[in-house]
Protein backbone atom coordinates (compact mmCIF):
# COMPACT_ATOMS: atom_id res chain seq x y z
CA UNK A 1 0.00 0.00 0.00
CA UNK A 2 1.64 3.42 -1.35
CA UNK A 3 2.40 5.95 1.55
CA UNK A 4 2.19 9.03 -0.52
CA UNK A 5 -0.59 11.55 -0.48
CA UNK A 6 -4.13 10.88 -0.81
CA UNK A 7 -6.77 13.21 -1.90
CA UNK A 8 -9.21 15.09 -0.84
CA UNK A 9 -11.95 13.25 -2.53
CA UNK A 10 -10.11 9.94 -1.40
CA UNK A 11 -10.38 11.28 2.79
CA UNK A 12 -13.71 12.44 2.21
CA UNK A 13 -15.00 9.25 1.31
CA UNK A 14 -13.05 7.27 3.77
CA UNK A 15 -14.69 9.85 6.49
CA UNK A 16 -17.93 9.32 5.18
CA UNK A 17 -17.86 5.24 5.13
CA UNK A 18 -15.17 3.90 7.25
CA UNK A 19 -14.67 6.15 9.76
CA UNK A 20 -18.56 5.44 11.04
CA UNK A 21 -17.17 1.92 11.94
CA UNK A 22 -13.80 2.93 14.08
CA UNK A 23 -15.67 1.58 17.21
CA UNK A 24 -16.09 -1.91 15.32
CA UNK A 25 -12.66 -1.64 14.13
CA UNK A 26 -11.42 -1.19 17.91
CA UNK A 27 -13.73 -3.22 19.79
CA UNK A 28 -12.64 -6.17 17.71
CA UNK A 29 -8.80 -5.25 17.88
CA UNK A 30 -9.20 -5.25 22.14
CA UNK A 31 -10.71 -8.63 21.81
CA UNK A 32 -8.39 -9.80 19.48
CA UNK A 33 -5.72 -8.69 21.48
CA UNK A 34 -6.30 -8.09 24.95
CA UNK A 35 -4.11 -5.08 25.38
CA UNK A 36 -5.13 -1.84 25.00
CA UNK A 37 -2.66 -0.31 23.78
CA UNK A 38 -1.75 -3.17 21.49
CA UNK A 39 -5.29 -2.97 20.19
CA UNK A 40 -5.47 0.73 19.09
CA UNK A 41 -2.07 0.04 16.98
CA UNK A 42 -3.72 -2.73 15.24
CA UNK A 43 -6.91 -0.70 14.90
CA UNK A 44 -4.75 2.85 13.56
CA UNK A 45 -2.66 0.30 11.15
CA UNK A 46 -6.20 -0.92 10.12
CA UNK A 47 -8.08 2.10 9.87
CA UNK A 48 -4.91 4.00 7.77
CA UNK A 49 -4.72 1.33 5.36
CA UNK A 50 -8.37 1.39 4.29
CA UNK A 51 -7.62 5.48 4.24
CA UNK A 52 -5.05 4.65 1.69
CA UNK A 53 -6.74 1.79 -0.10
CA UNK A 54 -10.22 3.34 0.07
CA UNK A 55 -10.36 3.54 -3.88
CA UNK A 56 -10.39 -0.75 -3.80
CA UNK A 57 -13.30 -0.35 -1.63
CA UNK A 58 -16.38 -0.76 -4.34
CA UNK A 59 -19.90 0.78 -3.75
CA UNK A 60 -22.26 -1.99 -3.05
CA UNK A 61 -20.26 -4.18 -1.33
CA UNK A 62 -20.21 -5.26 2.13
CA UNK A 63 -18.08 -2.60 3.79
CA UNK A 64 -17.93 -4.43 6.60
CA UNK A 65 -16.21 -7.78 5.45
CA UNK A 66 -14.09 -5.22 3.51
CA UNK A 67 -12.81 -3.51 6.35
CA UNK A 68 -12.68 -6.60 8.43
CA UNK A 69 -10.71 -8.23 5.86
CA UNK A 70 -8.07 -5.48 6.21
CA UNK A 71 -8.19 -5.90 10.24
CA UNK A 72 -7.15 -9.80 9.74
CA UNK A 73 -4.44 -9.53 7.62
CA UNK A 74 -3.21 -6.89 9.45
CA UNK A 75 -3.10 -8.51 12.98
CA UNK A 76 -1.35 -11.23 10.89
CA UNK A 77 1.11 -8.98 10.06
CA UNK A 78 1.55 -7.84 13.19
CA UNK A 79 1.74 -11.16 15.17
CA UNK A 80 4.25 -12.56 12.57
CA UNK A 81 6.76 -9.74 12.78
CA UNK A 82 6.48 -10.42 17.00
CA UNK A 83 3.96 -7.37 18.03
CA UNK A 84 0.67 -7.78 19.44
CA UNK A 85 1.31 -11.40 21.21
CA UNK A 86 -1.79 -13.35 22.54
CA UNK A 87 0.55 -13.72 25.86
CA UNK A 88 0.10 -9.85 26.50
CA UNK A 89 -2.88 -9.37 28.90
CA UNK A 90 -4.12 -6.14 30.25
CA UNK A 91 -7.70 -5.95 29.52
CA UNK A 92 -9.72 -8.35 31.60
CA UNK A 93 -6.69 -8.28 33.85
CA UNK A 94 -9.37 -8.18 36.96
CA UNK A 95 -10.38 -11.44 35.70
CA UNK A 96 -10.15 -15.28 37.83
CA UNK A 97 -7.54 -16.88 36.21
CA UNK A 98 -9.10 -20.13 34.33
CA UNK A 99 -7.73 -23.66 34.56
CA UNK A 100 -7.66 -23.82 30.89
CA UNK A 101 -9.21 -27.53 30.08
CA UNK A 102 -6.96 -29.93 28.98
CA UNK A 103 -6.70 -29.86 25.14
CA UNK A 104 -6.94 -33.75 24.62
CA UNK A 105 -10.53 -33.60 26.52
CA UNK A 106 -13.45 -32.85 23.60
CA UNK A 107 -14.99 -29.34 23.35
CA UNK A 108 -18.68 -29.69 25.19
CA UNK A 109 -17.43 -31.53 27.97
CA UNK A 110 -19.73 -29.87 30.29
CA UNK A 111 -22.50 -28.75 28.19
CA UNK A 112 -24.35 -31.51 29.25
CA UNK A 113 -24.43 -29.18 32.87
CA UNK A 114 -25.66 -26.46 31.59
CA UNK A 115 -28.96 -25.64 33.10
CA UNK A 116 -31.11 -22.65 32.01
CA UNK A 117 -27.86 -21.85 29.70
CA UNK A 118 -29.05 -18.09 29.37
CA UNK A 119 -29.47 -17.18 32.66
CA UNK A 120 -26.01 -18.33 33.77
CA UNK A 121 -24.62 -16.71 30.47
CA UNK A 122 -26.20 -13.25 31.11
CA UNK A 123 -24.20 -13.66 34.80
CA UNK A 124 -20.91 -13.04 33.20
CA UNK A 125 -19.51 -9.92 32.99
CA UNK A 126 -18.39 -9.11 29.54
CA UNK A 127 -14.67 -9.04 30.40
CA UNK A 128 -14.75 -12.75 31.68
CA UNK A 129 -16.70 -13.43 28.00
CA UNK A 130 -13.80 -11.29 26.39
CA UNK A 131 -10.99 -13.73 28.70
CA UNK A 132 -12.45 -16.84 27.84
CA UNK A 133 -12.30 -15.57 24.11
CA UNK A 134 -8.90 -14.59 23.81
CA UNK A 135 -8.00 -18.02 25.08
CA UNK A 136 -9.71 -20.10 22.09
CA UNK A 137 -7.48 -20.73 19.59
CA UNK A 138 -7.13 -17.83 16.59
CA UNK A 139 -9.24 -19.40 14.34
CA UNK A 140 -11.92 -20.08 16.35
CA UNK A 141 -11.84 -16.89 18.00
CA UNK A 142 -12.07 -14.96 14.92
CA UNK A 143 -14.99 -17.10 13.80
CA UNK A 144 -16.72 -16.10 16.83
CA UNK A 145 -15.92 -12.67 16.55
CA UNK A 146 -17.28 -12.45 13.28
CA UNK A 147 -20.43 -14.70 13.64
CA UNK A 148 -21.35 -14.56 17.23
CA UNK A 149 -19.99 -11.35 18.23
CA UNK A 150 -20.62 -8.85 14.84
CA UNK A 151 -23.20 -11.09 13.72
CA UNK A 152 -21.88 -11.50 10.39
CA UNK A 153 -23.38 -14.14 7.79
CA UNK A 154 -21.22 -17.11 7.68
CA UNK A 155 -20.96 -16.74 3.91
CA UNK A 156 -18.91 -13.37 4.49
CA UNK A 157 -17.08 -15.12 7.41
CA UNK A 158 -15.96 -17.30 5.02
CA UNK A 159 -14.57 -15.17 2.72
CA UNK A 160 -12.99 -12.77 5.15
CA UNK A 161 -11.06 -15.99 6.62
CA UNK A 162 -10.50 -17.64 2.97
CA UNK A 163 -12.14 -20.86 4.36
CA UNK A 164 -15.33 -22.94 3.24
CA UNK A 165 -18.59 -22.18 4.94
CA UNK A 166 -18.85 -26.04 6.24
CA UNK A 167 -15.43 -24.97 7.78
CA UNK A 168 -16.71 -21.68 9.51
CA UNK A 169 -19.80 -23.83 10.64
CA UNK A 170 -17.55 -26.61 12.65
CA UNK A 171 -15.73 -23.75 13.74
CA UNK A 172 -18.74 -21.88 15.20
CA UNK A 173 -19.98 -24.97 16.62
CA UNK A 174 -16.62 -26.15 17.87
CA UNK A 175 -15.80 -22.85 19.36
CA UNK A 176 -18.96 -22.28 21.50
CA UNK A 177 -18.45 -25.54 22.92
CA UNK A 178 -14.97 -24.11 24.01
CA UNK A 179 -16.13 -21.31 25.17
CA UNK A 180 -18.51 -22.36 27.67
CA UNK A 181 -15.86 -24.97 28.72
CA UNK A 182 -14.11 -22.01 30.10
CA UNK A 183 -17.40 -20.16 31.41
CA UNK A 184 -18.96 -23.30 33.26
CA UNK A 185 -15.36 -23.75 34.89
CA UNK A 186 -15.43 -20.31 35.65
CA UNK A 187 -18.96 -20.28 36.75
CA UNK A 188 -17.71 -23.49 39.33
CA UNK A 189 -14.64 -21.21 40.66
CA UNK A 190 -17.23 -18.22 41.53
CA UNK A 191 -20.08 -21.09 43.12
CA UNK A 192 -22.39 -20.49 40.56
CA UNK A 193 -22.36 -24.04 39.89
CA UNK A 194 -22.11 -27.09 41.87
CA UNK A 195 -19.41 -29.91 40.57
CA UNK A 196 -20.87 -32.95 39.63
CA UNK A 197 -19.74 -35.72 37.58
CA UNK A 198 -20.16 -35.56 33.88
CA UNK A 199 -22.17 -37.57 32.08
CA UNK A 200 -19.71 -40.58 30.37
CA UNK B 1 -27.58 -34.13 24.13
CA UNK B 2 -30.09 -33.30 22.42
CA UNK B 3 -30.09 -31.15 19.50
CA UNK B 4 -33.31 -29.03 20.94
CA UNK B 5 -30.87 -28.79 24.33
CA UNK B 6 -27.56 -27.76 21.48
CA UNK B 7 -29.97 -25.39 19.99
CA UNK B 8 -30.56 -23.86 22.87
CA UNK B 9 -26.72 -23.98 24.57
CA UNK B 10 -25.68 -22.42 21.29
CA UNK B 11 -28.53 -19.79 21.26
CA UNK B 12 -27.47 -18.41 24.30
CA UNK B 13 -23.69 -18.41 23.37
CA UNK B 14 -23.81 -16.33 20.46
CA UNK B 15 -26.58 -14.14 21.96
CA UNK B 16 -24.38 -12.93 25.13
CA UNK B 17 -21.59 -12.88 22.35
CA UNK B 18 -23.49 -10.49 20.73
CA UNK B 19 -23.83 -7.98 23.92
CA UNK B 20 -19.85 -7.52 23.03
CA UNK B 21 -20.89 -5.96 19.69
CA UNK B 22 -22.20 -3.03 21.71
CA UNK B 23 -19.52 -2.71 24.45
CA UNK B 24 -18.77 1.09 24.65
CA UNK B 25 -15.34 1.65 23.22
CA UNK B 26 -13.10 5.14 23.64
CA UNK B 27 -12.48 6.01 20.44
CA UNK B 28 -11.41 9.70 21.07
CA UNK B 29 -7.90 8.98 21.31
CA UNK B 30 -7.28 6.84 18.20
CA UNK B 31 -10.03 9.15 16.36
CA UNK B 32 -7.25 11.95 17.12
CA UNK B 33 -4.31 10.00 15.89
CA UNK B 34 -6.13 9.40 12.41
CA UNK B 35 -7.10 13.27 12.25
CA UNK B 36 -3.87 14.47 12.57
CA UNK B 37 -2.60 11.46 10.10
CA UNK B 38 -5.20 12.74 7.66
CA UNK B 39 -4.29 16.60 8.09
CA UNK B 40 -0.79 15.29 6.98
CA UNK B 41 -1.51 12.88 4.04
CA UNK B 42 -4.13 14.83 3.03
CA UNK B 43 -2.13 18.45 3.16
CA UNK B 44 1.00 16.99 1.49
CA UNK B 45 -0.17 18.75 -1.88
CA UNK B 46 -0.90 22.34 0.08
CA UNK B 47 3.30 23.16 0.50
CA UNK B 48 3.75 22.48 -3.33
CA UNK B 49 1.38 25.70 -3.91
CA UNK B 50 2.74 27.22 -0.80
CA UNK B 51 6.67 26.97 -2.60
CA UNK B 52 5.23 29.05 -5.79
CA UNK B 53 7.10 32.50 -5.87
CA UNK B 54 5.17 35.75 -4.89
CA UNK B 55 5.96 37.26 -8.32
CA UNK B 56 4.19 34.01 -9.68
CA UNK B 57 1.36 34.14 -7.95
CA UNK B 58 1.10 37.63 -8.65
CA UNK B 59 0.52 36.71 -12.71
CA UNK B 60 -2.65 34.66 -12.19
CA UNK B 61 -3.90 37.40 -9.45
CA UNK B 62 -3.40 39.97 -12.36
CA UNK B 63 -5.01 38.10 -14.95
CA UNK B 64 -7.79 37.12 -12.77
CA UNK B 65 -7.92 41.15 -11.66
CA UNK B 66 -8.07 41.72 -15.31
CA UNK B 67 -10.98 38.76 -16.12
CA UNK B 68 -12.76 40.78 -13.60
CA UNK B 69 -12.45 44.27 -15.08
CA UNK B 70 -13.66 43.52 -18.35
CA UNK B 71 -16.55 41.53 -17.24
CA UNK B 72 -17.55 44.40 -15.60
CA UNK B 73 -16.97 46.64 -18.23
CA UNK B 74 -18.41 44.36 -20.76
CA UNK B 75 -21.84 43.99 -18.61
CA UNK B 76 -21.85 48.15 -18.76
CA UNK B 77 -21.56 47.98 -21.99
CA UNK B 78 -24.19 45.69 -22.14
CA UNK B 79 -26.46 47.52 -20.07
CA UNK B 80 -25.72 50.98 -21.44
CA UNK B 81 -26.67 49.16 -25.32
CA UNK B 82 -29.45 47.00 -24.00
CA UNK B 83 -30.84 50.44 -21.68
CA UNK B 84 -33.56 52.45 -24.11
CA UNK B 85 -32.58 55.57 -25.61
CA UNK B 86 -34.39 58.49 -25.30
CA UNK B 87 -35.27 59.91 -29.29
CA UNK B 88 -33.74 63.26 -29.88
CA UNK B 89 -36.27 65.95 -31.54
CA UNK B 90 -33.74 68.26 -33.38
CA UNK B 91 -31.39 64.81 -34.49
CA UNK B 92 -35.16 63.22 -35.89
CA UNK B 93 -36.08 66.77 -37.54
CA UNK B 94 -32.62 66.73 -39.15
CA UNK B 95 -33.27 62.42 -40.39
CA UNK B 96 -36.75 64.38 -41.55
CA UNK B 97 -35.00 66.80 -43.76
CA UNK B 98 -33.00 64.38 -45.39
CA UNK B 99 -35.83 61.74 -46.35
CA UNK B 100 -38.13 64.88 -47.22
CA UNK B 101 -35.68 66.10 -49.51
CA UNK B 102 -34.06 63.24 -50.91
CA UNK B 103 -31.02 63.33 -50.14
CA UNK B 104 -30.55 60.21 -47.88
CA UNK B 105 -30.05 56.81 -49.76
CA UNK B 106 -33.50 56.15 -50.65
CA UNK B 107 -35.32 53.22 -52.40
CA UNK B 108 -38.19 54.26 -54.42
CA UNK B 109 -41.04 51.67 -53.41
CA UNK B 110 -45.04 51.92 -54.21
CA UNK B 111 -46.40 49.53 -51.32
CA UNK B 112 -45.62 47.92 -47.92
CA UNK B 113 -44.65 44.34 -49.60
CA UNK B 114 -41.79 45.99 -51.48
CA UNK B 115 -40.32 48.34 -48.38
CA UNK B 116 -40.27 45.29 -46.78
CA UNK B 117 -38.60 43.15 -48.64
CA UNK B 118 -36.29 45.67 -49.73
CA UNK B 119 -35.63 46.97 -46.26
CA UNK B 120 -34.89 43.00 -45.12
CA UNK B 121 -32.21 42.81 -48.24
CA UNK B 122 -30.72 45.81 -47.16
CA UNK B 123 -30.52 44.97 -42.83
CA UNK B 124 -31.42 42.19 -40.84
CA UNK B 125 -34.13 42.81 -38.11
CA UNK B 126 -34.89 46.30 -39.62
CA UNK B 127 -38.27 47.06 -38.20
CA UNK B 128 -41.16 46.27 -41.07
CA UNK B 129 -43.53 48.44 -41.95
CA UNK B 130 -46.91 48.82 -41.14
CA UNK B 131 -49.50 49.68 -43.57
CA UNK B 132 -49.75 53.44 -43.57
CA UNK B 133 -52.73 55.71 -44.59
CA UNK B 134 -50.92 57.61 -47.78
CA UNK B 135 -49.08 57.45 -50.66
CA UNK B 136 -45.37 55.57 -50.25
CA UNK B 137 -42.88 57.50 -51.91
CA UNK B 138 -39.60 55.75 -50.64
CA UNK B 139 -38.34 54.16 -47.88
CA UNK B 140 -34.78 53.80 -45.90
CA UNK B 141 -32.58 52.89 -42.75
CA UNK B 142 -31.03 55.68 -40.60
CA UNK B 143 -29.53 55.42 -37.31
CA UNK B 144 -30.21 57.49 -34.89
CA UNK B 145 -28.59 57.70 -31.43
CA UNK B 146 -27.62 53.92 -32.22
CA UNK B 147 -31.00 52.89 -32.67
CA UNK B 148 -32.04 51.86 -36.43
CA UNK B 149 -34.82 53.58 -37.53
CA UNK B 150 -37.13 52.27 -40.70
CA UNK B 151 -38.28 55.46 -42.24
CA UNK B 152 -40.65 56.38 -45.11
CA UNK B 153 -41.51 59.67 -47.17
CA UNK B 154 -45.53 59.67 -47.15
CA UNK B 155 -47.22 61.54 -49.45
CA UNK B 156 -50.86 62.24 -47.74
CA UNK B 157 -52.79 65.65 -48.56
CA UNK B 158 -50.50 67.16 -50.00
CA UNK B 159 -47.97 66.72 -47.41
CA UNK B 160 -44.82 65.05 -47.23
CA UNK B 161 -44.76 63.07 -44.49
CA UNK B 162 -41.68 60.92 -42.85
CA UNK B 163 -42.74 58.39 -40.66
CA UNK B 164 -40.07 56.73 -38.74
CA UNK B 165 -40.17 53.60 -36.60
CA UNK B 166 -37.83 52.01 -34.33
CA UNK B 167 -37.75 49.11 -32.02
CA UNK B 168 -39.46 50.12 -28.67
CA UNK B 169 -37.44 48.74 -26.45
CA UNK B 170 -34.52 50.59 -27.68
CA UNK B 171 -35.93 54.09 -28.50
CA UNK B 172 -38.32 55.85 -25.94
CA UNK B 173 -40.20 59.41 -27.05
CA UNK B 174 -38.75 62.67 -25.02
CA UNK B 175 -40.98 64.30 -22.79
CA UNK B 176 -43.37 67.03 -24.26
CA UNK B 177 -47.01 67.95 -25.16
CA UNK B 178 -49.07 65.01 -24.65
CA UNK B 179 -52.17 64.06 -26.42
CA UNK B 180 -54.52 61.45 -25.70
CA UNK B 181 -56.36 60.42 -29.15
CA UNK B 182 -58.71 57.19 -29.25
CA UNK B 183 -56.88 56.42 -25.82
CA UNK B 184 -53.70 56.33 -27.65
CA UNK B 185 -51.12 58.54 -26.43
CA UNK B 186 -49.11 61.00 -27.72
CA UNK B 187 -46.26 63.07 -27.72
CA UNK B 188 -45.81 66.28 -29.50
CA UNK B 189 -42.63 68.32 -30.47
CA UNK B 190 -41.68 71.11 -32.69
CA UNK B 191 -38.06 71.54 -33.91
CA UNK B 192 -37.03 73.36 -36.54
CA UNK B 193 -40.29 74.09 -38.02
CA UNK B 194 -40.72 70.51 -38.03
CA UNK B 195 -43.34 69.20 -36.47
CA UNK B 196 -43.45 65.40 -34.58
CA UNK B 197 -45.85 63.34 -33.43
CA UNK B 198 -44.26 60.37 -31.08
CA UNK B 199 -45.95 57.43 -29.95
CA UNK B 200 -44.75 54.49 -27.73
CA UNK B 201 -46.63 51.58 -27.79
CA UNK B 202 -45.43 47.62 -26.90
CA UNK B 203 -42.30 46.82 -28.70
CA UNK B 204 -42.59 49.95 -31.34
CA UNK B 205 -41.55 53.52 -31.36
CA UNK B 206 -43.03 55.46 -33.80
CA UNK B 207 -42.56 59.18 -35.10
CA UNK B 208 -44.75 60.93 -37.72
CA UNK B 209 -43.10 64.43 -38.57
CA UNK B 210 -43.24 66.82 -41.10
CA UNK B 211 -44.07 70.04 -42.14
CA UNK B 212 -47.92 69.76 -42.01
CA UNK B 213 -49.35 70.41 -38.98
CA UNK B 214 -49.99 68.73 -35.84
CA UNK B 215 -53.09 67.52 -36.48
CA UNK B 216 -52.86 66.06 -39.83
CA UNK B 217 -49.79 64.52 -38.22
CA UNK B 218 -51.90 63.14 -35.53
CA UNK B 219 -54.40 61.72 -38.07
CA UNK B 220 -51.95 59.74 -39.35
CA UNK B 221 -50.08 58.41 -36.46
CA UNK B 222 -53.51 57.84 -35.23
CA UNK B 223 -53.93 55.83 -38.46
CA UNK B 224 -51.11 53.69 -38.12
CA UNK B 225 -51.51 50.22 -36.06
CA UNK B 226 -48.94 49.58 -33.68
Amino acid sequence: MRDGPISQAQAQRFKQLVWPLMPMVLRTAQYLTRHSQQAEDLAQETMVKAMRGIDSYQDDTNLKAWLMTILRRTHIDQLRVGRNRPDEVSVASDVLEVTVPDSSKAAGEFDEQWEEPEALMGRFEDDAIIKALGELPEDIRWTLLLVDVEKMEQVEVAAILNVAVGTIKSRTHRGRSMLRDRLYQLALQRGWVAARESTP
Amino acid sequence: MNDNTQNKLDQATSARLGKLASKPVDTSHLAEHLQTLMRDVVQQDEPQTLRIPTWMRWRPMSAAAMILITVMLGLLVMQNTTQPVIAAPAGLAQINHEVSGDMAEQMKVTSVEQANAMLAAQAKGAMPVPDLPGQMQSCCLHEHKGVTLTCVSLQRNGHLITVALADGKKLHCPEGETVIRDGREFCTHTVDKVNMVMAHQGDRWLCVMGSADMEELLSVAQDIAM
